[in-house]
């Protein structure tokens, strides 16, 4: 077997320009399709990256009914022992909790509805990056703003509270009666009874005993705000924004935030949002220490489908809903096996092409040779061992261009992962599906990307050497003798 | 002969032009029952009651209302004091919210739109739109029959069937108005609005109740909307004064006054 690659190798250089074409045809070929492979995954991964750490995580949990009704009120309670859990899984590096909620945020005459999230600026970080995403200002403060609990009215309060609607109801009442009919009259002067104003007192009275059930936070509850949210806003890092959200009990509450830091990740849904500390907004909503959300990073994204498996195994909870990425964005993931599949369908055309050459190459040279054949044959040499030379010959010239074109591919694929190829010049912002992309794409290494090029190749080219090669081998020495 | 003809042609076109005479009538009998709350001008104070999965509360309200060209509405919250103060603006189609703690007017944009209005079931659009069920839809007749209205006069029931007409700015596929007629008046009974035309259950219902003399008008001192996705759960409002056509000064419908 050495024997016949070594002289496989000596008859390559026997037309030594021919060869050396050829071979370099295919080794561009191989470095074209490593390099493709680089980008491609580089990109994909880039795409899941800005998926799972900007907003997602690789898994996440919710009740069953969250998931399909998205409901404020679908929570998932005990959330401190489900995440200490979750994080207790082999492979899982983070775990965080989240509330979601809708608000109205205004700032003077401009006003803009914002979904707002409240995230545990301690875990967070360990499940999404959005703190290297800071663009002005700074990150959420570790601890939640000081705000007190309210309680429900003690007996005499609310007999106090009683008494008080009951004098402005008989205010109103009174006001009523004293209303004109709309007589023929109209357009006269209007009845001048202005209505009864509150009293200082009163006044004072409402906003004690509404202060017992609601009290305000101590000072204005931190937020980073999301940069397109920030231009609809035209609001920046210092400013206070007006927020109305929307409480368990369907009714509206107000506060005002600060805003510490603008945030922008080139995924316009994550940069229309408001997040802001888990407490606070628990407090706001009235949802108590209860999450719609834990969402966690685990060390390999393809094993997403069973740590979701196991983790929902350990949880042992019925009613939650733990599903791995490529469960929650589908899409997404379509999106990264058919850019997969298309590389692959073009380097198998770059490839049939290669053949061709391969072909060609491989027949003009046993037509040169029809007399060495010719002679080998009739000296002896079986049809077996001169078919196995032809195609030993062409995968010589296969491999040896491969491993050229795989070094120079690598070379391609190692300029790409340290500079990427930046195409802001071309595009002001990528997305894919909804989902922001760096405008830099940068290559990735993989082994896969690395050795099927090679492998394809070697696959069609010796298939495609068999043509010359049973032709050389079905020579008839005389016929092949004759010759010139 | 040739004025006998032409009469006979006139009064074909006549008949050609306008629409059966019954569909009117029963238009104008949904009109009435929908506006049963409204006149020119209207004030009232009553209570509502939400009750929702998390509990149940109160609010005293005051409404100011003028009914014409542009509907121009204001909302007092009076009591408790919790919620004291808290008001709704409505001019023509814009909704504007005041929360006193605050001191913050809230402009309601098209997203809010469905929220509901101060935790009750329902909608700030519900407030705001002002469909004319005769315009929008198509009135049928499903049953009409005379029983004792429990008033101690015998009214006539209608049940009647409301599908959209093409193109109508509504929400709803199907409405059925449950109303009694007497001597003029009409009073709705019970109205239960379905999502699409097909739906056997219905989105929401709202039940009128103890139907009373105010100012001089039959009117249901109590009405109640529940919704069938939440059971249990219900927003009723019950009327202590009402007061029909009665003068409004204009400063009531200004930012001033929502704040006051």
């Amino acid at each position: 077997m050495a024997g016949m690659t070594r002289l496989a190798w000596r008859n390559l250089g026997r037309n030594r320009r021919r060869s050396v074409i050829t071979g370099l045809a295919l080794a561009i070929g191989v470095s074209l399709s490593v390099a493709s492979f680089g980008l491609i995954d580089g990109t994909s991964a880039s795409l899941l990256r800005s998926l799972t750490r900007y907003d997602l995580g690789h898994v996440q949990v919710h009740t069953r009914r969250y998931q399909a009704t998205r409901k404020p009120e679908e929570l998932i309670s005990g959330y401190a022992r489900a995440a200490a859990a979750l994080r207790a899984v082999e492979g899982v590096i983070g775990a965080s909790g989240r509330v979601y909620g809708y608000a109205l945020t205004s700032r003077g005459q401009r006003s803009a509805g914002l979904e707002i999230v409240g995230v545990d600026p301690r875990l967070e970080p360990t499940v999404t990056e959005l703190q290297r995403r800071i663009v002005r200002g700074r990150y959420l403060e570790p601890d939640p703003t000081p705000w007190p609990q309210g309680r429900s009215l003690s007996a005499e309060e609310r007999a106090r509270d009683e008494a008080l609607t009951r004098a402005v109801e008989a205010g109103a009442l009174a006001e009523l009666d004293a209303l004109e009919p709309l007589g023929p009259a109209e357009g006269g002067a209007p009845a001048a009874r202005p209505a009864r104003p509150a009293s200082a007192s009163e006044l004072a009275a409402t906003r004690e005993l509404a202060e017992i059930q609601a009290p305000a936070p101590r000072r204005p509850p931190r937020v980073i705000l999301g940069a397109v949210a920030a231009r609809i806003l035209r609001v920046g890092v210092g400013d206070v924004v007006h927020v109305s959200a929307r409480s368990l009990d369907g009714s509206m509450r107000d506060a005002d935030v600060e805003i510490i830091g603008l945030f922008e990740t080139g995924t316009a849904q994550i940069d229309r949002r408001m997040l802001l500390h888990l407490a606070d907004l628990q407090h706001l909503g009235g949802l108590g220490d209860r999450v719609h959300e834990i969402a966690a990073v685990i060390d390999d994204p393809d094993r997403a489908p069973e740590i979701a498996a196991t983790i929902a195994s350990r949880l042992g909870a019925p009613e939650l809903l733990v599903r791995p990425w490529n469960q929650i964005r589908p899409d997404i993931q379509q999106v990264v096996d058919s850019s997969r599949a298309s590389t692959m369908v073009m380097i198998v055309i770059i490839f049939f092409v290669s053949a061709l050459g391969v072909i060609n190459t491989m027949l003009m040279s046993v037509f040169e040779r029809t007399r060495e054949f010719g002679v080998l044959k009739a000296i002896g040499m079986a049809r077996r061992r001169i078919f196995g030379l032809i195609v030993a010959e062409a995968a010589v010239l296969v491999v040896v261009s491969a491993l050229l074109g795989t070094g120079l591919g690598l070379c391609v694929d190692l300029y790409m992962v340290h500079h990427g190829i930046d195409l802001s010049s071309v595009t002001g912002g990528l997305s894919v599906g909804g989902v922001g992309l760096q405008p830099v794409l940068h290559g990735a290494i993989t082994l896969e990307g690395l050795l099927l090029p090679t492998i394809i190749l070697s696959i069609i080219c010796v298939a495609a050497s068999t043509y010359p090669a049973v032709r050389a081998a079905r020579l008839r020495p005389a016929i092949g003798m004759r010759e010139t | 002969m040739k004025a006998v003809f032409s009469a006979c042609a006139l009064a074909l076109v006549a008949a050609l032009a306008s629409p059966p005479a019954g569909a009117d009538e029963l238009g104008d009998l949904v009109n009435k029952a929908d506006m049963v709350y409204r006149g020119k001008s209207a004030a009232s104070v009553f209570d509502m009651t939400i009750k929702t999965r998390t509990g149940e509360r109160v609010y005293k309200v005051i409404v100011w209302s003028e009914n014409g060209e542009n509907d121009r509405v204001l909302i007092k919250l009076l009591g408790p004091a919790l919620w004291r103060g808290f008001g709704t603006l409505k001019l023509g189609n814009s909704l504007k919210l005041y929360d006193p703690k605050s001191n913050h007017v809230t402009v309601v944009s098209h997203s809010m739109l469905g929220d509901s209005w101060m935790g009750s079931h329902f909608s700030n659009d519900d407030l705001v739109k002002e469909t004319r069920l005769d315009r929008d839809y198509k009135i049928k007749g499903v049953s009409a029959a005379k029983r004792d209205s429990g008033l101690g006069f015998e009214a006539t029931f209608h049940t009647l069937e409301l599908t959209p007409t093409p193109r109508a700015p509504v929400v709803w596929g199907r409405i059925v108005y449950e109303l009694w007629e007497h001597e003029g008046a009409a009073v709705p009974v019970k109205v239960t609005y379905y999502r699409r035309a097909g739906d056997q259950k219905p989105t929401r219902t709202i039940t009128f109740a103890q139907v009373r003399k105010f100012d001089g008008r039959f009117v249901p001192a109590s009405l109640q909307v529940s919704v069938t996705d939440k059971p249990g759960e219900f927003t009723r409002i019950d009327y202590e004064k009402l007061k029909f056509d009665v003068r409004i000064e204009p400063e009531k419908f200004t930012e001033q006054a929502l704040r006051h």
